[in-house]
């Protein structure tokens, strides 16, 4: 699944558009789509990925319970195991 | 026709509790509703100062309100809890106690209620019927680990934005899931009855 980014905008513009995008998932598959895509986006932008992946996984890790509900948060927290997967992934690559 | 208050002698034993009940919350109540001397010792904890608003997060049937209430009458005690029956039931047995002025019974998630007004919290591990498949209440409502994980990071938050001194009893418990601020106290029942107060 392929989401439209606004071609001129900031890493935090993206990151902020990528937190609406989960916000608004029902499903973890739909949540996986999107992180697999973030790779995908970031070079769109010029941004590396790794620093992506890094500030999408530090603004979830800071999003509070209590402004979510039950299954966004469930989306956000699986975000977080889909980011860290593809950034393992990602560092294991680049020693190789 | 209302019946008649139940006896006070009834909430000064387990067994004699439970002889009022349906067979249904008879069966519920060894694994969901908390023993007197419990509720008794974290009563004692939780009522230090008079007008003190206590709240019991998933008050069930109303057990520890209706047995608090009456120890303590000049504290506040409120129950919050997301099965209608349940509520009812509580609801029904309020206006059977001696003392139902300091009682109140709330319907809903505790997610919905603001948190601010109350010195003191009492926490029965409402949330764990989300891990386990055995025991539960019935299946009006969804279960899940997911739900688990959401509902322990939000009461965090809750006990989180207390002010110093609020105090906290939890009941099969987990420290862990508390926020570093409140100081153990109280341990006692085989370390499943734990007394906080927050710094």
């Amino acid at each position: 699944m392929s989401h439209s980014i606004n071609k001129t905008m900031t890493k935090e513009e993206m990151i902020d558009s990528l937190i609406q995008q989960i916000s608004s998932m029902q499903n973890y598959a739909q949540v996986e789509s999107v992180i697999l895509d973030v790779s995908r986006i970031a070079a769109v932008h010029g941004f590396p990925v790794s620093q992506c992946f890094s500030k999408l996984e530090i603004t979830i890790e800071e999003l509070s319970p209590m402004n979510l509900t039950s299954t966004q948060w469930s989306c956000f927290r699986y975000a977080l195991i889909c980011l860290r997967e593809k950034a393992s992934l990602l560092r294991k690559y680049r020693r190789h | 026709m209302n019946p008649p208050p139940l006896s006070t002698a009834y909430y000064s034993d387990d067994e004699l509790y439970d002889s009022q009940l349906s067979p249904r919350m008879k069966k519920l109540s060894p694994i969901h509703w908390s023993p007197l001397e419990v509720i008794k010792a974290a009563a004692a904890f939780l009522s230090d100062k008079p007008g003190s608003k206590i709240i019991d997060i998933g008050s069930g049937i109303g057990k520890f309100c209706i047995v608090a209430a009456q120890q303590y009458p000049d504290c506040d005690f409120y129950g919050i809890e997301q099965r209608r029956d349940l509520h009812e039931i509580a609801l029904m047995s309020r206006k059977n106690t001696p003392s139902e002025l300091n009682l109140h019974f709330m319907h809903g998630n505790f997610t919905e209620l603001d948190f601010s007004g109350y010195d003191g919290l009492y926490f029965f591990n409402s949330f764990a019927e989300n891990l386990y498949n055995f025991g539960r209440i019935d299946n009006s409502i969804q279960y899940s680990a997911g739900l688990y994980n959401y509902y322990a990071n939000y009461f965090y938050k809750i006990l989180d934005n207390k002010t110093s001194g609020t105090r906290l009893v939890t009941y099969h418990g987990s420290d862990s899931e508390l926020p570093k601020s409140y100081q153990l106290i109280q341990v006692s029942f085989n370390n499943y009855l734990k007394m906080y107060i927050k710094e």
